[in-house]
């Protein structure tokens, strides 16, 4: 391989990419976009339903009820009024007061008055879920009729309490999304060249095909890296195992110049091969959904070859997965790379001809 | 006299500050072939442009077929055809399919593509993608294409650049069938050898201006000048002389090549119009 | 404008822009977008705790726990499956009910409950669902404890369900991708490949060739646009008024897409530019999936004004006095827009093309 050839195309490309001052701009907007949309998500997950009670009397040891639990929090009002105020402020989920003789009417069998407040935008998703915790609460109050015993198992990592918020679920869609987006920007940087006959030309030289294959993957897979670590750094992604997450991305990079390859291959003008890269990547950015919303997409994500990145930086950031958990992972990635770059490169030589 | 169908006068254009069509004035009579020479540059596709009514006019006026190209080229356009340098067909439709939407732009109905494209040596190839086509093959649907409405006047934009000797042939036969229909033709051309063949008339154009507008032969007259060249010499040192013919020397030097020299080859020649652009400009009509 | 000319050029249009990839993804585009984000955000937004189960012996709870409305459930075939479904996130939590659940519960105090759950499932989703189910258990067993329970809306903000949030993006989405994408992409198409300078010699004016290309994206977002809100069960009662209310949208559409394109020499440019804007041209749709966000925000944006109408008229079923004054400014963006159209071919004709 002439390295220098390389490293002349290399530059030749990043001139020309940067010079373009729409791509320069855009790839800078939406490294900008991403941290945003990163940030203004909010960092924490509300894990607990905070009940406001008011009652003129309130039962002995009420609010002890869900001591220790986390998922529910009985809060004592002031007033009825106050109630109201904090519940329009957002700081209950929602209001109940109690008659001062609740214990005294659930012993002899007779229904309590009780009133509900909650956020009239809310009435609708709050109103069943207060009725049965009320149910629950009454009935722990005045014994229990028939008393169920949770035996209860957790299924894969416990994370009461200490859940990740969706801004940190997220990041691996964005990341995912902007390594792909780079799979649009190679791709038609290839195809121009092939469409102008540049190739030709740069092929008349003492370049062969593999130095000049060898000089875009190296350009589109840079680029990509550059953005992603440095999105990554800055959402605070690369805390836990970085370098297990580098070296992903790393891989993620070489896939999306891979898949550049391919689709500079399958357009015939920059209209066609954007159209290809906008569907591949769509097609790339379901694991980032599904990350996001467990169980909506099943198993059959494992076939597309971004899952294991998504799912490599998911583990390894919000989990801290390290290597001995993620490393067929990163096997996996290697094989789609390798795959993609020899289908790519092949489809593009003969385009060329 | 012959009527008028282009009549250009005063004609200027502009982009920016650069002057590129520079007042200029000429006319070109019905079933007249013009050829505009000129190096790259000079004018001669922006002259060519405004009066295909592809650029307004700066400055002065252009008619024609007696109509103001700047107010009717609407008119205008429906009455000539425009072959373009560039090859600008649609190249996901069908060699039938550009040529039938044409002339229907044109508002001709019933137009069946075949003889056009067997006229242009496309016989047969109705249902094939352009995108397909040679070169030259798409050449000669752009001329194809330029006479789908029967022009009046064919506006040719460098047709033969490019092309193989047999696409190239092809074409200048066609432009002479044009002329024998009674067609008018404004021919820009690198090409001097084709003006010379062509054109009745030829117009230089240099940095903006009309630099000599005449016929092939009045302007060799003019400017040219006849000469005799021979290649003197034995094996491989050859050498190359001459020898002006029109001058009182000519006899004397004549006389001397022959007896004093072993000539291996001679012939007359006359001046090319290249010659007589860089005599008339200083420079040639490639740079 | 010679109206036979632009039928002439608008049945190119169609005949010519079919077999590319900018028609397929105007029409597939929608419809995989609608798709996507409605998974997306309507997974992410309008989550309810999901109890997964299996039922061994036709038992009543398993009606009663489909008919629940504080919880979301799903059966499953098998004990296997479920515990499946669990782990991979598909549910918060999942019960088996074995088939002599029903008599169990009849005759018993105590009963012994298993429930898989989900690791990474909410604290307060783990509470609503055993609280759910401990109350259903009561149900099943005739030994509730009556309540009566009186739910009373604070304050005065509405409830919009997560499906009807996503709407205006879908709409917009819809018929920007025809209006906007497609026109714009196809008249840079054509001055790079200078196919309009051909056009230009014939009795063709520019202003004909702009319509043409104004038209089919019009036709295309309008027919889109309707079958989306058929697919969002949107129609409504005055599907006339929502055709009026997409065209004049498209129209929009159509005039900023050829704007833009009358401005640019290319197509990446345009994409490039296309990616800058979108956040102007979606920006009112964003705000009204928050409804903290102040709505006069999303009033300074003209696309406010394509999609405010069709949700007034197809979500809320207002009618035309509901719509006018929007439907006006809408018209009056219209014009605006064309006439600027029109002030930029005419001053721009000579490098307009």
């Amino acid at each position: 391989m002439n390295w220098r050839s390389i490293a002349a195309i290399v530059q030749k490309d990043a001139t020309l990419f940067f010079r373009n001052r729409f791509f320069a701009v855009i790839t800078v907007l939406g490294l900008v976009m991403g941290i945003v949309v990163y940030f203004i998500m909010p960092s924490t997950l509300e894990e607990t339903l905070e009940l406001g009670v008011y009652s003129p009397s309130l039962p002995p040891g009420f609010e002890e009820l869900y001591e220790g639990e986390i998922g529910i929090q009985l809060l004592a009002a002031e007033s009825e009024e106050a109630l109201r105020e904090n519940i329009l402020e957002g700081e209950y989920s929602a209001g109940l007061v109690l008659p001062p003789d609740l214990v005294e009417k659930l012993s002899q069998g007779e229904a309590p008055d009780i009133k509900v407040y909650i956020a009239s935008d809310q009435v609708g998703d709050m109103e069943a879920i207060v009725g049965v915790l009320i149910a629950e609460l009454t009935q722990k109050l005045g014994g229990q009729s028939i008393e169920v015993d949770w035996q209860q198992e957790v299924l894969g990592r416990d994370m009461a309490g200490a859940q990740i918020p969706l801004r940190d679920r997220i990041r691996s869609l964005l990341v995912v999304v902007l390594l792909m987006a780079e799979v649009f920007g190679l791709a038609s940087l290839m195809s121009e060249e092939a469409e102008n006959r540049t190739a030709i030309a740069l092929l008349a030289t003492p370049m062969t095909v593999r130095d000049l294959f060898a000089a875009k993957g190296i350009f589109g897979t840079v680029l990509a890296f550059g953005q992603a670590a440095f999105f990554l750094a800055v959402v605070r992604g690369l805390d836990n195992q970085p370098g297990v997450i580098l070296v992903g991305l790393l891989l993620g990079s070489t896939l999306a110049a891979a898949i550049g390859f391919l689709a500079a291959s399958l357009g015939k003008d920059f209209l066609s091969v954007a159209m290809w890269g906008a569907l591949i990547m769509i097609l790339l950015s379901v694991p980032g959904i599904a990350v996001m919303t467990p169980g909506v997409v099943s198993g059959w994500i494992k076939v597309i070859p971004s899952y294991y990145l998504v799912d490599t930086v998911s583990q390894a950031s919000n989990f801290g997965a390290g290597w001995g958990n993620v490393w067929q992972n990163l096997l996996i990635l290697l094989g789609f790379s390798a795959a993609l770059f020899a289908v790519g490169i092949l489809a593009f030589r003969r385009k060329l001809r | 006299m012959a009527n008028h169908a282009i009549e250009v006068e005063d004609l200027t254009y502009w982009y920016g500050d650069l002057l590129a069509v520079d007042h200029i004035s000429f006319h070109v009579d019905e079933g007249e072939i013009l050829g505009f020479l000129g190096p790259n540059g000079a004018g001669k596709t922006t002259t060519w442009k405004m009066l295909t009514g592809q650029f307004k006019p700066k400055g002065g006026k252009a008619t024609v077929l007696g109509r103001d190209i700047a107010r009717d080229s609407l008119k205008v356009k429906g009455e000539i055809g425009v072959c373009f340098e560039y090859t600008n067909l649609y190249e996901q439709m069908t060699a039938g399919e550009n040529l039938t939407l044409f002339a229907r732009l044109f508002g001709i109905s019933g137009f069946k593509p075949g003889p056009l494209l067997e006229r242009v040596g496309l016989s047969g190839l109705e249902k094939k993608k352009v995108g397909e086509f040679s070169k030259g093959m798409k050449q000669r649907l752009m001329m194809a294409r330029s006479l789908v409405n029967k022009p009046r006047i064919l506006f040719l934009d460098e047709p033969t650049s490019g092309l193989d000797p047999v696409s190239a042939e092809s074409i200048r036969s066609i432009v002479l069938e044009e002329k024998q229909r009674g067609a008018t033709v404004f021919l820009t051309t690198h090409d001097m050898w084709e003006a010379d063949k062509l054109c009745h008339r030829v117009a230089f154009i240099n940095q903006g201006k009309i630099v000599a507008l005449d016929t092939p032969h009045d302007l060799k007259q003019d400017y040219g000048k006849r000469a005799l060249k021979a290649e003197v010499g034995e094996g491989e040192s050859l050498e190359y002389v001459e020898i002006p013919m029109d001058t009182d020397k000519t006899p004397d030097e004549v006389h001397n090549l022959f007896s004093r020299k072993k000539v291996v080859t001679v012939h007359s020649e006359e001046a090319t119009l290249e010659d007589i652009f860089i005599k008339i400009t200083g420079r040639g009509l490639e740079e | 404008m010679n109206p036979r000319q632009v039928a002439v050029l608008l049945g190119k249009e169609f005949t010519l822009g079919s077999k590319g990839f900018l028609f397929l993804l105007a029409i597939v585009g929608p419809v995989a977008l609608s798709l996507v984000i409605t998974l997306v955000f309507g997974s992410l937004f309008a989550h309810e705790p999901t109890l997964g189960f299996t039922d061994e012996g036709a038992s009543q709870l398993a009606i009663l726990i489909e008919e629940q409305t504080s919880i979301d459930s799903k059966r499953y075939d098998n004990a296997v499956a479920l515990k499946r479904a669990v782990e991979e996130g598909a549910v918060d939590g999942g019960i088996v009910i074995t088939g002599d659940f029903d008599e169990t519960v009849l005759q018993q105090d105590r009963i012994e409950i298993p429930i898989y759950i989900w690791g990474e499932s909410l604290a307060k989703d783990r509470a609503i669902l055993t609280a759910t189910v401990a109350d259903l258990v009561r149900e099943v067993s005739g030994r509730e404890a009556p309540i009566n329970v009186d739910v009373v809306g604070v304050g005065d903000m509405e409830a919009i369900p997560w499906s009807d949030r996503l709407f205006p993006m879908i709409v917009l989405v819809t018929v920007f991708i025809a209006g906007f994408m497609l026109t714009g992409a196809s008249l840079l198409d054509e001055k790079e490949k200078k196919t309009i300078d051909a056009l230009m010699v014939t009795p063709t004016t520019i202003g004909e060739v702009f319509c043409s290309k104004g038209l089919t994206g019009i036709i295309i977002a309008v027919v889109m646009g309707l079958i989306i809100l058929a697919m969002n069960q949107a129609l409504g009662s005055q599907p006339a008024l929502l055709v009026l209310l997409l065209f004049l949208g498209a129209v929009m559409a159509a005039t900023v897409g050829l704007i833009l394109a009358s401005l640019l020499s290319d197509v990446p440019a345009f994409f490039a530019t296309m990616k800058l804007t979108g956040i102007l041209l979606y920006a009112p749709a964003i705000v009204y999936m928050f409804p903290g966000i102040p709505s006069w925000v999303s009033r300074i944006f003209p696309t406010y004004y394509i999609f405010e109408p069709i949700v007034e008229i197809s979500q809320q079923g207002g009618d035309l006095s509901d719509i006018m004054l929007n439907m006006i400014i809408l018209i009056g963006l219209d014009v605006l827009f064309v006439v600027l159209l029109g002030v930029l071919i005419t001053r721009r004709r000579q490098y307009a093309v």
